[in-house]
């Protein structure tokens, strides 16, 4: 590491990190999403192929329940596999964030913490009373950590062990192993298109109408990215690319999380109230949310109302249609972005401070998590290419595919209940009335284009993704 | 614009910070849908001279060399 790391606060950690290059294999959550998602992939096969699986150690809760005698049975028959898979979460996740430079002395506890919770919010989110409340397990979270960070309040410590991006990131590489490369393929190219109209156009409006308002047009431009590409990663990114003021992202961060979090609530609630099958409110989701966790969130929520009366398709055709939305057509993008706008802002805003851009920012912005979802995705169907679709139904999704599944939802739960616990409203900076007016329009231009080409336009693709 | 080098940039300047837990530290928020250590933000920091967000890569001519 260069000297000056050097550089201290006063609890003694570093306040500069150097990690791009080879560093960032290492020093990025992204990659150790990937090192996470890819290893879990690889000992499922390993199992697989010995004529063993890893569904001793990927136990969940059980299903939808009325008698609690039926949990605490599951749990006195099973509490030996949840104590091994803590261990196994807590061994893999430990590693990685030890790595990221982390205390672990404060992650363990929090662990445990979310460890608890979640299979409380599992247990819970599948009583019947509680979901004809429409109270999935995704909403449960997010409510629950909600209430817990802004009404009872925890130690700032315990963040560490709330890793939202960190969480999400690795069931998205888990996710790709359950989705089949010749969906992306097939619906890729939609999607990349449809997220590039509402993307392009919801910048368009958010930025024309904050600097008609006066505002700053770097900071017109992290507003832009974060309603219009990936929330507040996009608006980070953004905001380092065209060198924003200090407290330009803070507003765009607090715009994001409140719009997001409305939106995880009434996105799934208004498609559900219009009847809407369960890939077109996907599609419409991952157009129309504007972070990774925040979206998934709404469209696990929605793939749970799959099979209700008026609501066509399949359970988890809502996270897939969302996945290729909004990761494969608009968080790849966010280089190309940053990019462009660093030139603008360095040719035709008078930057006071900057630096030269640079193609490399393209690849150095990259989410790389998405080269581990296409990888699972890819190795996951040439193994299906192995058997027939028959025998890949009875053996293979049982046996490997499930259990990677259930994993994954468990680190999507992580993922909801941290969105929750470090949702502190009254520590968001102030974002202003114009920055919040500017925001909205994007919003509301956003939310109705979205539904436009996501029922209308393209709801042919999107209603029929179950057959590819 | 001025022009960035490898030395005088950003990253060894005494004004300048980066780490992940730095950023979560001053962007309440910031680990709530997105995070210090996303290889989206690169090494982008903060110039606590112009109070700016910007690249690690960056420079100025109000540079101080980090001598820690």
């Amino acid at each position: 590491m260069s000297n000056t790391q050097d550089s201290w606060n006063e609890s003694g950690e570093p306040q500069k990190v150097r990690s791009m290059g080879w560093k960032e294999l290492y020093l990025k959550e992204d990659w150790w999403a990937i090192w996470l998602g890819l290893g879990i992939v690889a000992v499922a096969y390993l199992f697989f192929i010995n004529g063993s699986s890893i569904k001793w150690i990927s136990i969940l809760p059980p299903g939808k329940w009325t008698d609690f005698s039926v949990v605490t049975q599951h749990f006195s028959e099973h509490i030996g596999q949840y104590i091994a898979q803590f261990v196994m979460w807590s061994v893999i996740f430990g590693i990685s964030i030890r790595a990221l430079g982390f205390k672990l002395s404060e992650f363990y506890p929090s662990f445990l913490f979310i460890y608890i919770c979640s299979i409380i919010i599992f247990v819970v989110g599948q009583n019947k009373t509680v979901v004809n409340l429409n109270l999935e397990p995704p909403l449960l979270a997010l409510l629950m950590g909600l209430i817990i960070s802004n009404f009872i309040g925890l130690p700032k410590w315990m963040d560490t062990g709330f890793r939202v991006e960190y969480y999400i990131k690795t069931g998205i590489v888990l996710l790709g192993a359950t989705l089949p490369f010749t969906l992306i393929v097939w619906a890729g190219p939609t999607a990349i298109l449809q997220a590039s109209i509402v993307s392009i156009t919801t910048f368009g409006v958010i930025y024309f109408t904050a600097t008609k308002m006066g505002i700053d047009r770097r900071l017109a431009a992290t507003l832009g990215a974060g309603g219009a590409v990936c929330g507040v990663s996009g608006a980070i990114a953004i905001a380092g690319a065209v060198g924003a003021k200090k407290e330009h992202a803070p507003i765009a961060i607090t715009l994001v999380i409140v719009w997001a979090i409305v939106m995880i609530f009434a996105l799934p609630l208004v498609s559900k109230s219009m009847h809407l099958p369960v890939g077109v409110a996907g599609a419409w989701i991952g157009t129309s949310e504007f972070a990774d966790a925040a979206g998934f969130a709404a469209a696990n929520t929605y793939d749970g109302y799959a099979g209700q009366p008026g609501i066509a398709g399949n359970a988890g055709d809502a996270v897939h249609a969302f996945t290729l939305m909004k990761v494969v057509g608009r968080d790849v993008w966010i280089g190309i972005w940053a990019f462009v706008l660093a030139i603008v802002a360095t040719t035709r805003w008078e930057a006071k401070v900057g630096t030269k851009p640079n193609p490399a920012e393209i690849w150095w912005r990259f989410p790389k998590f998405v080269i581990g979802f296409m990888l699972a995705s890819i190795i996951v169907t040439l193994i299906a290419n192995h058997y027939g679709q028959a025998d890949f139904k009875k053996t293979v999704v049982p046996e490997m595919v499930g259990p990677i599944k259930d994993l994954r939802t468990w680190a999507f739960i992580f993922c909801f209940f941290s969105i929750g616990l470090t949702t502190r409203f009254r520590e968001l900076a102030s974002a202003g009335m114009k920055p919040f007016i500017a925001f909205t329009s994007g919003v509301v231009v956003n939310v109705i284009l979205g539904f436009v080409l996501s029922t209308i336009v393209f709801a042919g693709y999107w209603s029929n993704m179950t057959s590819h | 614009m001025l022009k960035s080098t490898d030395t005088k940039c950003c990253f060894t300047c005494v004004h300048f910070h980066n780490s992940p837990k730095y950023m979560e530290s001053v962007y309440p928020g910031l680990n709530t849908l997105s995070s210090g250590n996303a290889s989206v933000r690169k090494d982008d920091g903060i110039c606590e001279l112009h109070d700016l967000y910007l690249s690690a890569d960056a420079s100025c001519e109000q540079y101080t060399g980090d001598s820690s």
